[in-house]
């Protein structure tokens, strides 16, 4: 009787599989198109916070918090008057509904209410602005503006719904749950069907607390949560135990991705971080530097009560909020030194840690950051040439670093040395075909660091190329979407986080899948969410939350406010704003 | 805020390069998969060495190999068991040759939809070019001699027989280690290289009918011995007047040591580089170990006897099987498989030799057979033949027997040769019409 239950079981298991194979690619597929269809879909709707009447009676919106006021095609708001700068001047608006002028040291100056503007002043409504001589009207929107304008702009989730696009990431996580607990089979550990039924309630906890702060945007979240889905499948087959560690830290990255989101929501309260995060930021490197326990090359774990975390994780976060910037700081002259020497710090301290990998997605992040505030080809070029110095003193220094990389491009002319874990990746990734072996029935696991240095061979070969692609195409779609996002975002301070924040995810994405190919050099850096890792999951859940609060579809995103904040009791107060 | 967007599209260049390198590898996913999965390390392949699952076949589709679970089965009779060791490979994977490594990915079934997955656990089905009766009949006419039998079909390319001798029992391997030498591990016909002896006299004869004028008409005298350098150059009896054709039926080493000085080191090197015969071959990737041509100081004995296949020539018996194969074909040697050919759609082949040039030595080839192998050795075979008595120094020479045969439906060619087993086209023909007879059934 037990044979037969156990013949019977293992019929079960296999059937489970045959389905699973094609079940799991097609379901990848289609949230990744819905995903795509509602972020990336139609023309991106501008928010218009007010308007700039010129003399010709013409009415130019301002459709940002942040506008440029100039003669440059490039302008938020163009004044095309031979005396008006190329950058003239910003208009800012706060969080409560206050503008700010600032002249941004243009040639015949700017005046407010007919007096030359020396220091950044308040605006208000009816006030006379002149920019080099170009005189306007500034009208801000009232509360009965922004609110026609919140019920009738497009909601995201209208032509795509979230839920029903959670629905399906409900069905692949719970199928990838069924079959990794089936391929187990008798000794499973109880972490696995754990595991993906506690990612299945925090996904839609996630979803509740979405809805009931009235936002319909949840397209980030999903991606996220599919790619953590895909990532407990990696665990389940490498360390079933490891799971336990995994959803702390999951739930721990979902509560700072919170915490963060909400956080940003507040400009003032955001920027005010900067100064203490490079300090955070540098303090956990330079304890890290002190403390350091080599594990496997790179001295970039620190052990705190019996757990191994890796500080540097953290230190993106912090890198993003030091790196962000408002407009008004960006066109204040030496705006990038602090950051430069914050970012240079940064690198060394990696460098020092042997922790290139890393080093490399900051410098990444540090070279689209300080485009994004440059707006300079120079700065970008130069921070290259300096680095490739750098690289090439590393490398006369410690050859040993050099002979890494000897290897890349010929893993398979040494497949037990220097290509050892490269040939392995590319050929499970080949036993897997289109549609995989089945979760939880691959070997590549076997393999020392498989599931963190290696993981898209381990998604290849478990659930095909189909879904490992997808996976790389969710982050890609995160970071178009934050592309998309950063003209539409309320400030640059948050358009420069979130392209900040996706490019560290997107870097290490490309090291550590093309690393494991032999298509990069192989580094050991890890797969955002799908690999295995603690501070890594904690740390792409807070980056996350800077894509979120740039956002600014209408209710989209809970990152971003909804009203004026405090605005009812300002206007009982007197409203003599409005 | 205009500018902060055009500046975010800075990171649209690294999503532009993430889909280019995502592009390349799907790519080379798509061309290498079936290789890279086969890959030997492969857990999905292979469990402690062994394959996993799969079929071999022969090309007639008796089962040679078949494999579950790692827990393999050789074929039922021994005699082809044994024949097919090397071209299969063993359990313990000692033999780097066999099919076991180099299609993998065939034999477990791969293909890219489904990679290595096998809803019923048998894998794939690899059906080999070889014919399982000549690899019987090889074994057995080898009768516990060292040698190697290469039969290959000149028009495809195919593989059809390819034996070594020593081998064993794959169903019960020896105590094996790893640093054997008693050749047990080695496939011979690819792995070996030989002095070739008077089999080498074709390509003498080749350089000899393109680079000397009216070759043909020229007189010939053997009176056993010539002298060359201080030295000899010795035949095993006078062979008298003979024109070119009978020099080689004769095989005889007065005549082509004084063609190998006319024509000089340095030709006989270019036509022996040419033919392909130093170089290594690729069978389906599969590299032949390289043979060699030392050409000697011109004028001296060793040159001489190196146009006679003596002094440092060596050569491989599936080397020496592709050149018969281009005499055969008017000069083409096609590219070497050890698949069955079912689906190919070209053929690719070297032009190795002048047609002209290859006809003609057909014919003399053809001449030979008449004149010393004879014809009733071959029952209903149209064979042209060379043989080569190869001396290496022990008691009893190398025995050789390398041609053709003239028949549309089995257009063979193939390279015998027995180790210190004594004469030539006594001693390999035979071992050559057992081979042929079996693989023409």
């Amino acid at each position: 009787m037990e044979l037969l239950n156990n013949a019977a079981f293992f019929e079960a298991a296999d059937a489970m599989t045959a389905a699973s194979r094609w079940i799991l690619p097609a379901l990848a597929a289609l949230i990744l198109l819905r995903c795509a269809v509602s972020m990336l879909s139609g023309k991106p709707e501008r928010e218009v916070w007010g308007w700039l009447s010129l003399p010709n009676g013409a009415k130019i919106e301002l459709t940002n918090w942040e506008n440029i006021v100039g003669r440059s095609g490039s302008a938020d708001v163009r004044l095309d008057y031979s005396s008006v700068s190329r950058t003239h001047a910003a208009l800012t608006r706060d969080m409560k509904g206050g503008w700010t002028v600032q002249d941004l040291r243009s040639k015949n100056g700017t005046k407010l209410r007919g007096r030359p503007l020396r220091e950044p002043a308040a605006i208000h409504a009816g006030d006379i602005v002149s920019f080099g001589g170009a005189s306007c009207v500034f009208t801000p929107s009232t509360v009965k503006d922004e609110k026609t304008q919140a019920r009738t702009r497009r909601r995201p989730g209208a032509r795509v719904h979230p839920g029903a696009t959670l629905i399906l990431l409900t069905a692949f996580t719970l199928t990838l749950g069924v079959q990794h607990t089936a391929a187990a089979g008798e000794g499973v550990s109880p972490a696995v069907p754990t595991a993906f039924l506690a990612l299945t309630v925090l996904m839609w906890a996630c979803y509740a607390i979405t809805r009931g702060l009235h936002r319909t945007g949840f397209e980030v979240e999903t991606l996220a949560f599919f790619l953590t889905a895909i990532g407990l499948g990696v665990c389940a087959s490498s360390d079933p135990e490891g799971l336990w560690k995994q959803l702390a830290c999951l739930a721990a990255g979902v509560a700072l991705y919170f915490f963060i989101g909400s956080w940003l929501r507040d400009l003032e309260r955001a920027k005010a971080m900067r100064a203490p995060m490079a300090v955070i930021g540098i303090l956990l490197l330079v304890v890290n530097l002190v403390t350091a326990r080599s594990i496997f090359g790179a001295k970039n774990w620190i052990r705190i009560a019996g757990i191994s975390f890796q500080p540097s994780e953290l230190v993106k976060i912090c890198f993003v909020f030091t790196g962000a910037a408002t407009l008004d700081r960006l066109y204040r002259k030496r705006n990038l030194i602090a950051f430069v020497a914050f970012a240079g710090a940064c690198v060394l301290c990696l460098g020092a840690m042997s922790d290139f990998g890393t080093a490399a997605v900051f410098f990444a992040a540090y070279i689209v950051i300080a485009f994004m505030r440059s707006g300079s080809f120079a700065t970008v070029l130069l921070s290259l040439a300096g680095t490739g110095l750098g690289v090439f003193m590393v490398l006369t220094a410690r050859p040993y670093v050099l002979s890494r990389f000897s290897a890349w491009g010929h893993a398979w002319q040494d497949p037990q040395g220097g290509g050892f874990q490269q040939t392995r990746t590319m050929a499970a990734a080949a036993s897997g075909g289109l549609l995989g072996l089945g979760g939880g029935k691959g070997r590549l696991h076997l393999v020392f660091a498989a599931d963190t240095d290696m993981a898209f061979g381990m998604v290849a070969e478990e659930l095909g190329l189909i879904v490992a692609v997808v996976s790389i195409l969710a982050l890609v779609l995160l970071a178009l979407f934050a592309v998309r996002s950063a003209g539409q975002a309320r400030s640059s301070f948050y358009a420069i986080g979130a392209c900040a924040a996706v490019t560290i995810l997107l870097t290490q994405l490309t090291l550590n899948v093309f690393g494991s190919l032999d298509i990069l050099p192989f580094t050991g850096v890890t797969f955002p969410l799908v690999s295995k890792g603690g501070s890594s999951t904690i740390s792409v859940w807070g980056l996350l939350a800077f894509v979120k609060a740039a956002d600014a579809r209408q209710n989209a995103s809970f990152a971003i406010a909804l009203d004026r904040k405090k605005e009812k009791k300002h206007k009982k107060a007197g409203g003599e704003r409005v | 805020m205009k500018r902060i967007q055009k500046r975010a599209l800075a990171v649209s260049l690294l999503v532009i390069v993430i889909l280019a390198l995502t592009a390349l590898y799907v790519t080379r996913w798509a061309v290498h998969g079936g290789e890279w999965a086969g890959f030997s390390s492969n857990g999905d392949a292979f469990t402690a060495g062994r394959i996993r699952a799969g079929t071999i076949r022969d090309r007639d589709g008796e089962t040679l190999y078949t494999v579950r679970d790692g827990e393999g089965s050789y074929a039922g009779d021994d005699s082809v068991r044994r024949a097919c060791l090397h071209i299969i490979g063993d359990r313990a994977g000692f033999i780097g040759s066999g099919a076991i490594f180099n299609y993998a990915g065939t034999i477990l079934g791969y293909d890219p939809v489904n990679g290595l997955y096998s809803a019923d656990g048998a894998g794939g089905v690899l059906t080999l070019s070889v014919d399982a009766g000549a690899q019987k009949a090889a074994w057995e006419a080898l009768d516990g001699r060292n040698g190697a039998v290469a039969v290959i079909n000149y028009v495809t390319g195919e593989v059809v027989c390819c034996v070594s001798s020593p081998a064993f029992d794959p169903e019960n391997p020896p105590e094996a280690a790893p640093d054997d030498t008693s050749g047990i591990y080695m496939n011979r016909p690819l792995s070996a290289v030989y002095t070739p002896g008077s089999t080498f006299k074709l390509i003498t004869l080749a350089a000899a009918i393109e680079n000397i004028e009216d070759v043909f008409d020229r007189d010939f005298h053997c009176t056993g011995s010539m002298e060359v350098g201080g030295g000899r150059v010795t035949c095993t009896h006078a062979h008298g007047d003979m024109k070119l054709e009978d020099a080689l039926a004769l095989s005889c080493n007065c005549a082509f040591g004084q063609l190998a000085l006319e024509l000089g080191g340095e030709t006989l090197q270019k036509y022996a580089e040419q033919y392909g015969l130093t170089k290594r071959q690729s069978v389906d990737g599969l590299h032949t170990a390289a043979g060699r041509f030392d050409a000697g100081a011109e004028g001296s004995l060793n040159l001489a006897w190196s146009g006679a296949g003596q002094y440092n020539d060596l050569v491989n018996p599936m080397a020496m099987a592709r050149f018969v194969a281009a005499i055969a074909n008017s000069g083409d040697a096609p590219a070497l498989t050890m698949v069955k050919e079912t689906t190919r759609l070209g053929i690719s082949y070297d032009h190795i030799m002048n047609a002209a040039t290859a006809d003609k030595i057909a014919q003399i080839m053809d001449y030979a057979v008449q004149r010393t192998y004879g014809p009733e050795n071959f029952p209903g075979l149209t064979l042209r033949a060379k043989s080569g008595t190869a001396e290496v120094g022990t008691d009893r020479p190398n025995a050789w027997f390398v041609g053709f045969i003239e028949d549309p439906d089995h257009p063979y060619a193939f390279a015998v040769c027995v180790e210190n087993a004594g004469f030539g086209s006594s001693v390999a023909g035979p071992v050559a019409n057992a081979v042929l007879q079996a693989a023409v059934e």
